[in-house]
């Protein structure tokens, strides 16, 4: 019982229960091979969810709706830069600033402007996403080179080459800079209380703004893998994903509001609905049904981490 | 004037945590007259007028009313028996219209269960008419209105409810001289149909005139019943100040003949105070006294740089502070330590250590800002251990300490850097009198050391025991600067109350 308190490792026993279940259903699921190969449908799920996480820690109504459409407006940057004629990886190389920039546009209506997450990043949602509509004229940019397609399709031993050379790196120097250097412990404080934190000298507004860059940073980051896997560049191919970055961080045991929660938990609530949705599509469930399960996971494990708490607390 | 209680009060004790709010305190409210309570801040008015108003409820004691013994367990059980209840603050809901915040939460139905707003309507017409406002202003929005009519507004409403009590708190404190006028007449009115009325005021001619009997409270008992046809200013004043405060704890310093740390000179900001001047020399200790929203904090928060310096200036070691911030006060050693722990001052969903390490992280950091942890511990540990800070260990949560410890947390956090001038804003509120003592003598060792202290506090012993001069405000205003030889109580209580000296 006392291991179901804590939402990483209630995780990953749902993980493991996830796992035995779709392995009965289709014994091909359980090779180290096809588990391997499952976790690159997550990488870009991964970095924009570390991010989302970041914005949702740091409170004060945190949120980053605009996170799709980074995605889908950063790889149609790569994807403008390479028809340029630009090199592919200078191209990649634009599409991180672009995110980056794109985040810090929120970062200064949010930080400065003090207009509220919600509202500057809904706008900025329809904004940048019609942006990457306009700039494509609606049709999808090809043509990239058959070596950009080893981040997004590649393998470094054995494993997916987005994983071990972008994902996992990104993910330890995030955890670097959150849990061993006085910014991160400043995202955590503004998040439990801004107004003791602006008493204690803490400069809120600069920890906010670098806060919400990162989330344009990590969305720009993504876009790279997102377009090499497609081998193109679409202005809807971030479409939707805020919503998911939204769940994976709340059911990795982000605080909706602020100051609370463990990036560890929000990667493994990443593999955790990864590896469900590529079993229940092995298993031939009906994507309709996999929308439902992902509800009732979600709602599941906060309602039992919570009801499990609450008896602790009793204590 | 007719004779029969009302209300009656017996023994009424409250305690919260270890801190003594009221004790013992027994008074009747007759039918038709208008009580008034008067008291210093902190002498437990409001606490008396929550019980009554069903709000809090007391740990021990009796309340009768008609003769009846009643027991409230909420404001609705309260107001079921006709007590009705006027907040100095109220609480509105300021996007809303009038009509709808005179009747939140207790709208008028009609029979299907929808709400019958022409009913409504028509008598909070009704009511409005009695404190000379025209019905016009029903379907405005609360926001639009100033706040004395706000204030007159929700009397009006107390009133008509048929209350056979009305606790109006502090009521002319947000009004001007015609609505008080106003609300004056309202009372006798009022009055004269058997209401009765429980009068809380700070300004005492206005406490003469309009009371049938004057209760005097101090430290949470009830010293005394004057009657307002024979009291007088003089004799209210010496009932709330009567106390025997002990003065031996101070200890005289050298810090006379010394240059002031910082000279602050005609230092303004819009409404929330005007003209302030003082000075504070290395190793003084100057008390702020002032009743709530006498402009005190915003004076602190000024300094800190808070709030931006609007008018006048401030020299801190002879440099004029311009475009003054918080970083460069926090740089020259000036540290604020705010009144309201639970908002201001606690990370309440993390550790001690977070919350005792967070003002000195740059301390903790090496180069790009990377925390060293062992460090951290260290210096969290030595802190815990020299201020004898209770607490489990450095891991436990803020909020699981009591109310002295969490205080100790937030004002020695900043002594881990050498604080020149340490602003500290009603440092003992709410705490036990142990820790409130060990405080105390930190406080006098810190201007021993050198250090200048400012000390805003709403409580008169604390202010007289520990302060070598006395700054007192009044409505946004320095009303007096009493040293050490001048002080009495019942001068800094005049001076505070905007009354002639």
């Amino acid at each position: 019982m006392q291991l179901l308190r804590s939402r990483s490792s209630l995780l990953a026993i749902l993980l493991v229960i996830i796992i035995v279940i779709m392995s009965m259903l289709n014994p091909s699921f359980l090779s180290i091979n096809n588990l391997l190969g499952v976790t690159q449908f997550g990488a870009v799920l991964a970095l924009i969810a570390i991010g989302q996480s970041l914005v949702i820690i740091s409170g004060n109504g945190g949120i980053d709706l605009s996170v799709g459409s980074m995605v889908s407006l950063s790889g149609v940057f790569i994807g403008l830069a390479m028809s340029a004629g630009l090199n592919i990886w200078i191209a990649a190389f634009i599409g991180i600033l672009g995110g980056l920039l794109l985040g810090m546009i929120n970062a200064f209506v949010i930080s400065i402007v003090n207009m509220p997450p919600f509202i500057a990043t809904l706008g900025a949602m329809y904004l940048y996403g019609s942006l990457a509509l306009v700039l494509t004229g609606g049709n999808p940019i090809s043509g990239f080179p058959q070596e950009f397609s080893f981040i997004g399709q590649g393998l470094v031993a054995g494993i997916p080459s987005q994983i071990i050379l972008i994902v996992i790196p990104v993910f330890l120097l995030i955890c670097f800079l959150v849990y061993k250097t006085t910014f991160g412990r400043s995202i955590y404080l503004i998040g439990s209380n801004q107004t003791a934190a602006r008493y204690a000298n803490i400069n809120v507004k600069k920890t906010r703004f670098i806060v919400f860059s990162l989330s344009g940073l990590m969305a720009g980051i993504a876009s790279i893998i997102m377009t090499s896997w497609l081998m193109t560049a679409r202005a809807d191919a971030g479409f939707g994903m805020e919503l998911e970055a939204i769940t994976v961080a709340v059911l990795g045991g982000i605080h909706i509001f602020g100051g609370l929660g463990h990036l560890g938990g929000v990667m493994m609530a990443v593999l955790t609905i990864t590896i469900l949705s590529s079993g229940l599509q092995m298993a031939n469930v009906n994507s309709i049904w996999q929308l439902a399960i992902l509800g009732f996971v979600l709602i599941g494990a906060v309602f039992l981490n919570q009801f499990l708490n609450k008896d602790n607390s009793k204590k | 004037m007719e004779t029969e209680e009302l209300l009656g009060l017996s023994n009424i004790t409250k305690t919260f945590g270890g801190v003594t709010a009221l004790e013992d305190v027994s008074l009747s409210v007759k039918k038709g007259e208008v009580l008034s309570v008067v008291g210093e801040n902190g002498a437990g008015k409001s606490t008396l007028m929550k019980i009554i108003a069903g709000v809090i409820q007391p740990n021990k004691g009796e309340l009768l009313i008609n003769g009846e013994r009643v027991a409230f367990h909420s404001a609705k059980d309260a107001a079921g028996k006709g007590i009705s209840i006027v907040y100095q603050e109220p609480n509105l809901f300021s996007e809303q219209t009038v009509l709808e915040n005179m009747y939140m939460g207790e709208e008028i139905k009609s029979k299907l269960g929808n709400i019958a707003w022409e009913r409504m309507y028509k008598e909070a017409s009704a009511a409005l008419k009695m404190v000379d406002l025209s019905p016009d202003i029903l379907n405005r929005h609360m926001e639009e209105l100033s706040i004395g009519t706000q204030q007159l507004i929700l009397i009006a409403k107390g009133i008509y409810k048929k209350s056979q009590l009305l606790i109006l708190d502090e009521p002319t404190s947000i009004l001007s001289q015609a609505e008080s006028e106003k609300l004056f007449e309202l009372i006798d009115q009022v009055k004269a149909k058997g209401v009765s009325i429980l009068y809380i005021s700070h300004r005492i001619p206005e406490i003469l005139r309009i009371s049938d009997d004057i209760v005097v409270l101090r430290d949470g008992k009830v010293t005394e019943y004057l009657d307002p046809k024979t009291a007088s200013e003089g004799k209210i004043i010496s009932a709330m100040s009567g106390r025997e405060i002990n003065l031996n704890i101070y200890r005289p310093r050298n810090y006379a003949d010394k240059e002031p740390l910082i000279k602050v000179s005609h230092l303004g900001n819009k409404k929330l105070f005007q003209n302030i001047s003082f000075h504070v020399k290395p190793g003084e200790i100057l008390g702020v006294y002032g009743l709530i929203g006498s402009g005190r904090s915003e004076v602190a928060r000024t300094i800190f740089g808070e709030l931006p310096i609007e008018e006048g200036q401030i020299e801190f070691e002879r440099n004029h502070l311009q475009h003054h911030q918080m970083n460069d006060a926090v740089k020259k050693g000036i540290y604020y330590v705010p009144e309201d722990r639970g908002t201001q001052g606690n990370f309440s969903s993390h550790s001690v250590k977070w919350n005792l390490s967070a003002v000195f992280l740059p301390l903790l950091s090496h180069r790009f800002g990377i925390l060293n942890k062992s460090k951290e511990r260290q210096v969290v540990q030595e802190n815990i251990k020299k201020y004898s800070i209770k607490t489990h260990s450095q891991e436990s949560l803020i909020t699981s300490l009591s109310g002295g410890s969490q205080q100790k947390v937030l004002l020695t956090r900043w002594l881990v850097h050498q604080p020149k001038l340490l602003i500290l804003d009603e440092p003992t509120r709410g705490i036990d009198m142990r820790t409130k003592t060990e405080i105390h003598e930190l406080v006098l060792s810190l201007a021993e050391k050198g250090v200048s202290v400012i000390l805003i506090s709403s409580e008169l012993p604390e202010v007289m025991r520990l302060s070598d001069n006395i700054l007192v405000m009044h409505k946004g205003e320095k009303t007096g600067l009493l040293s050490r030889d001048e002080m009495t109580e019942e001068k800094i209580l005049r001076l505070a109350l905007g009354l002639a000296s």
